[in-house]
């Protein structure tokens, strides 16, 4: 993303308004009908005043933008009504006389006839109600030119609090009795002045709220960009088949308009480049959007919004009590209670609405915004990616994932992923929870990693992967060690583990256009480990082509003495692809010299448990000590199963 | 028609009803000056506006919204300003020639005038604090010779400004400020040239009750605004609709009026058909039973949060034992569409909270949670807040 799209992202008021107009493609009913009331109502009586609800980024300054476009583009209106338009970042607003100053200041800069009207006013600003001379000397300069303004207020909340209660008072008369000022306002906190019964606001404003993109909106919005862009095919393309992957991501923002302009660089360009680098770089750059969200809190309220993020997961109050040490801060949980209320209703938490009974378990609204956290706040370097992880896991199923490491495989073989970045990678997908990646996905994952490391001879990421190795052996039970274990030296007991690894991993990813397209270059990769017959054994087998692989196996059966390990996973796979007549024909017609049966007693019985049909007793044979093996493989089988479909 | 949310509905905005207009001439000429009451968002200012921008021979008709107003010097200046304000001035013309120089007078001893064919007042000298305002507003109704009509000076929001002045100067200002305005009502020579219409959302009497100056307003004669007959609520419904091109039929229309909104307020009934417009906007299909259903839920959904904070805020105004009174009260509530206060009473007696059962009922009154209706009867102020309240609390 380009430096000056960003810029325009967080400050639309400074974007061509041709472009913001031709980009406006999403609320475009709101839009008409809002304008359709300006357009029909010559204000000969106090006009309806509008208030637009919603949060940072769903597209409440280019709505008033783009209305203030439209009527600075009507030939007729743009005779009598003059738009005024305060920006968000107006801190310069004390009081009500300054709001009135600023309207004076904004129409002096486009109209003459206003010139002196600052001047005029200012005679008064010493006395004591100056706010009120400011307003009647405003009216009776626009009345004099025969013209009413709009005023456009993007922050309209924050300028209440602000005002005071009796200004408050003295806008509300204003514009409830004023025939020459219409307000079109906007907020990202719920309006306590609106929705308290005694505020004066109270029920005052037609009240239109930005609710977050349905998908419809984000592809219409999406198309918009890559037409922008020049990408109208590539969209098309990845439409087809990516829809629901849309649909992830506007959930993950909560279909907030800025962040899904943004997550569309990485959405589009996802087959290219470093994602993960891509979106750090994002991440980096909503900082002002998020920052503000949390600046704009109270301390108790950033305590429990940073304990929430934390926890990723919806908590109980007692839980985030706990994570923000609150006893210590002396804050008690009814008061974090209360606070909780309010940071629901300015929609930074929401409660999980599935709980049931009486405890509320609370999380960050906008997921996007706790990956954000989770990134600008984890100090630990162990967590330091932890925000990547969260974010695969939310944007992305179990199918998905295995794309990306597919495509991640690809890019860090041919250098698009930089060696820095590559550790960020692995430490994510190993960090992944077990419903994304099994623990034998993982291990796959670090074989595959380390041929890649290998063939590019980069001993430092070998190491590295060895190491990552240890810690997941040493989590699972010792007794598989031996079986798991991939980073001994080629050529040993478990080549047949790495052979399988590299064949299941172009299975994995065949789908991937380019791992596909490049089958043969990994098997090449495969190759320094193992006969390159034995690879196409099971590369045979694997496609469905087991005429070709049983073939071939039969022959090098013959010729070589074959290792236990590749038998194990041969015969597993078979059986896996339900060839169980197969096997057992090669252990009963196995040669004295290569006795299977013996050596894969386990194996052997599992066989005959899938045929018990045909042989009711022989599976019962195997003694007490198999049968935790057996159930063991048959896990494995199921693994493959599941892998190889 | 067109919609009108939350502004003062005027000219083809207006929902005219007629009777209510003539019940408070009626009243009017039965008492010197008349407090219309009612919560908010029932349709005072609207009818008040109407009343000014239709005024009978009898009166020249004056509306003054004094929310933001703090102290007694401040609000007759206000009164006064409104009185010669641009847009009133040809209606005093006539009476103003007449007048002659007891007007030229009045108007020359207020600073700066200028008192040409017409004249204009020009309150914008510094010389404020010189001049005291209540006096020359006295001396104003002293001097004007308005050709025996009278004016009828309609004060918004007047029990605000009370608020405000007891806030800012403080109880002994406010009760003041109070007997003020009692001194020129019945005064006989003044109560010749002008009569007062108050309107307020928040009650007159409660706020002079905390003043303990109930006597300084018992000369005023309460005229409680109702809400819409079916009807009403019917026509009404039917012309805003009408002016977005949506058909409904008078059946499904009186499901939305008696099932959904019950008590008639033209806010309330604003709010749905705004809602019924925008469900129909997208996706135009006959608006039947289950589509009011989907915009009303719609409605509830929108109000979500804001709904949320009704409940919470029940716990920071009423201890435990009322709180538990409140929730019992307000659960009756949503069991029925109004509950006699005898009825309600009795679930006081049952919590031992006799002694405080009036003020809660205030309270949840003042705070817009229900509302009394004639006969001494209690229902929801809201029905969005109702039907919220049945399903969440």
């Amino acid at each position: 993303m380009s430096d000056r799209k960003h810029t325009y992202l967080f400050n639309p008021p400074q974007k061509d308004p041709k472009i913001l107009k031709a980009e406006f493609v999403v609320r475009t009913a709101i839009f008409e009908q809002i304008f359709a009331d300006i357009q029909s109502d010559t204000m000969q009586k106090p006009p309806q005043h509008y208030m637009l609800l919603g949060q940072r980024g769903m597209g409440k300054t280019t709505m008033l933008l783009r209305l203030k476009y439209a009527i600075e583009d009507d030939a007729t209106l743009n005779t009598w009504l003059l738009p005024i338009v305060f920006n968000e970042e107006q801190y310069s607003m004390p009081d009500l006389a300054s709001f009135f100053e600023h309207i004076a200041k904004l129409l002096a800069e486009d109209h003459p006839q206003y010139e002196k009207l600052l001047d005029t006013m200012r005679v008064h600003e010493y006395e004591e109600d100056y706010e009120q001379k400011a307003y009647e000397i405003l009216v009776a300069c626009l009345k004099e030119n025969q013209q009413k303004i709009i005023v456009f207020h993007d922050n309209f909340g924050q300028f209440l609090e602000k005002i005071g209660k009796i200004s408050t008072h003295r806008l509300r008369n204003i514009l409830m009795n004023s025939s020459e000022i219409r307000l079109v306002g906007a907020s990202a906190t719920l309006l306590e002045h609106t929705s308290n019964y005694n505020k004066p606001f109270y029920d005052f404003f037609y009240q239109i709220r930005l609710k977050g993109m349905n998908v419809d909106e984000t592809i219409l919005l999406f198309e918009r960009l890559a037409e922008n862009e020049g990408k109208t095919a590539i969209f098309a393309e990845i439409l087809k088949t990516e829809r629901a992957r849309i649909d992830v991501m506007r959930k993950l923002s909560g279909g907030v308009i800025r962040t899904m302009v943004m997550l569309f660089d990485v959405f589009i360009d996802n087959e290219k480049q470093d994602s993960f680098k891509d979106l750090e770089a994002i991440l980096d750059r909503v900082t002002p959007l998020y920052k503000h969200r949390m600046d704009d809190l109270k301390p108790q309220q950033q305590l429990i919004v940073d304990a929430v993020a934390k926890a990723w997961d919806a908590v109980t109050v007692s839980e985030i009590a706990e994570i923000a040490r609150a006893d210590r801060q002396g804050l008690k949980t009814n008061q974090i209670s209360a606070q909780l209320k309010q940071l629901v209703d300015n929609q930074i938490i929401e409660i999980e609405p599935r709980t049931k009974g009486r405890i509320n378990l609370y999380r960050l609204q906008e997921r996007f915004f706790n990956i954000w956290y989770l990134m600008r706040f984890a100090r630990k370097q162990k967590n330091r990616i932890v925000w990547f992880v969260k974010f695969l896991e939310d944007s992305c199923g179990k199918e998905r994932i295995l794309t990306i490491l597919g495509s991640f495989f690809e890019k860090f073989r041919n250098g698009t992923i930089s060696d820095n970045s590559a550790y960020d990678w692995f430490n994510s997908f190993l960090m992944l929870k077990d419903e994304f990646l099994s623990t034998d996905d993982k291990l796959l994952v670090l074989g595959f990693g380390y041929m890649i490391a290998d063939e590019k001879q980069n001993e430092e990421i070998k190491t590295f992967l060895k190491s990552k190795e240890k810690e997941l052996t040493s989590q699972i039970d010792k007794s598989e060690e031996s079986k798991t274990s991939i980073f001994l030296e080629p050529v040993n007991k478990s080549v047949a583990t790495i052979i399988i690894i590299g064949l299941i991993l172009i299975w994995l990813y065949s789908n991937n256009k380019i791992l596909n397209q490049n089958k043969q270059e990994y098997k090449k990769l495969f190759e320094k480990y193992a006969d390159e017959d034995l690879i196409n054994i099971l590369m045979y087998l694997v496609e469905n082509k087991i005429d070709e692989s049983l073939k071939l196996f039969n022959k090098k059966n013959i010729e070589n003495n074959l290792s236990d390990e590749f038998l194990q996973e041969f015969f597993l796979i078979l059986l896996s692809k339900k060839q169980y007549h197969s096997a057992y024909q090669f252990f009963s017609e196995s040669s004295r010299e290569a006795n299977f049966k013996d050596r894969l007693k386990p194996i052997y019985f599992l066989t005959m448990e899938y045929l018990k049909d045909e042989y009711p007793n022989e599976y019962l044979k195997a003694g007490e000590e198999y049968r935790e093996t057996i159930e063991e493989l048959k896990t494995r089988v199921k693994w493959f199963e599941g892998h190889l479909n | 028609m067109k919609l009108s949310i939350g502004k003062t509905a005027t000219g083809d905005d207006f929902f005219l009803r007629d009777d209510i207009v003539a019940e408070i001439y009626e009243a009017l000429n039965e008492s010197d000056s008349l407090l219309l009451s009612a919560p908010r968002r029932v349709g005072k200012t609207s009818i008040i506006h109407h009343i000014k921008d239709n005024p009978t021979e009898e009166y020249y008709c004056v509306y003054v919204d004094t929310e933001d107003v703090t102290d007694s010097q401040t609000f007759f200046k206000v009164l006064l300003k409104a009185i010669f304000d641009i847009e009133n001035k040809s209606r005093y013309q006539k009476s103003i020639e007449k007048a002659g120089k007891k007007i030229k007078g009045f108007l020359s001893s207020i600073d700066n005038i200028d008192v040409g064919g017409f004249f204009s007042i020009d309150f914008n000298e510094k010389a404020n604090e010189s001049i005291d305002y209540y006096e020359k507003f006295k001396d104003f109704l002293e001097k004007v010779d308005l050709d025996n009509r009278k004016i009828l000076l309609m004060v918004d929001e007047f029990p605000v400004t009370i608020e405000h002045i007891k806030d800012e100067q403080g109880e002994n200002a406010a009760r003041n400020f109070l007997k003020q305005n009692r001194a020129i009502r019945q005064n006989n020579k003044y109560n010749q040239k002008i009569k007062f219409i108050y309107t307020g959302s928040i009650g007159l009497l409660s706020v002079v009750k905390k003043l303990d100056a109930t006597a300084d307003i018992n000369d005023i004669l309460s005229y409680k605004l109702r809400p819409l007959s079916l009807g009403e609520g019917l026509e009404l419904a039917q012309k805003l609709l009408n002016t977005y091109q949506i058909q409904a039929n008078e059946e499904n229309l009186k499901y939305l009026l008696q099932q959904k909104i019950e008590w008639l307020i033209p806010f309330h009934i604003q709010l749905s058909i705004k809602e019924i417009r925008d469900l129909y906007r997208l996706e135009a299909k006959e608006v039947n039973k289950a589509f009011i259903d989907q915009a009303f839920n719609e409605l509830i959904l929108n109000g979500g949060i804001y709904l949320d904070h009704y409940r919470g805020r029940l716990s920071k105004v009423f201890n435990r034992n009322e709180l538990t009174l409140v929730h019992e009260i307000l659960k009756k509530l949503t069991e029925n569409q109004s509950v006699n206060e005898l009825e309600l009473y009795d679930l006081a007696v049952k919590n031992h909270l006799e002694s405080s059962f009036k003020n809660i009922l205030l309270t949840l009154e003042y705070d817009g949670y229900i509302v009394e209706l004639v006969g001494k009867k209690w229902r929801f102020y809201s029905p969005i807040l109702k039907q919220w309240w049945s399903k969440n609390v």
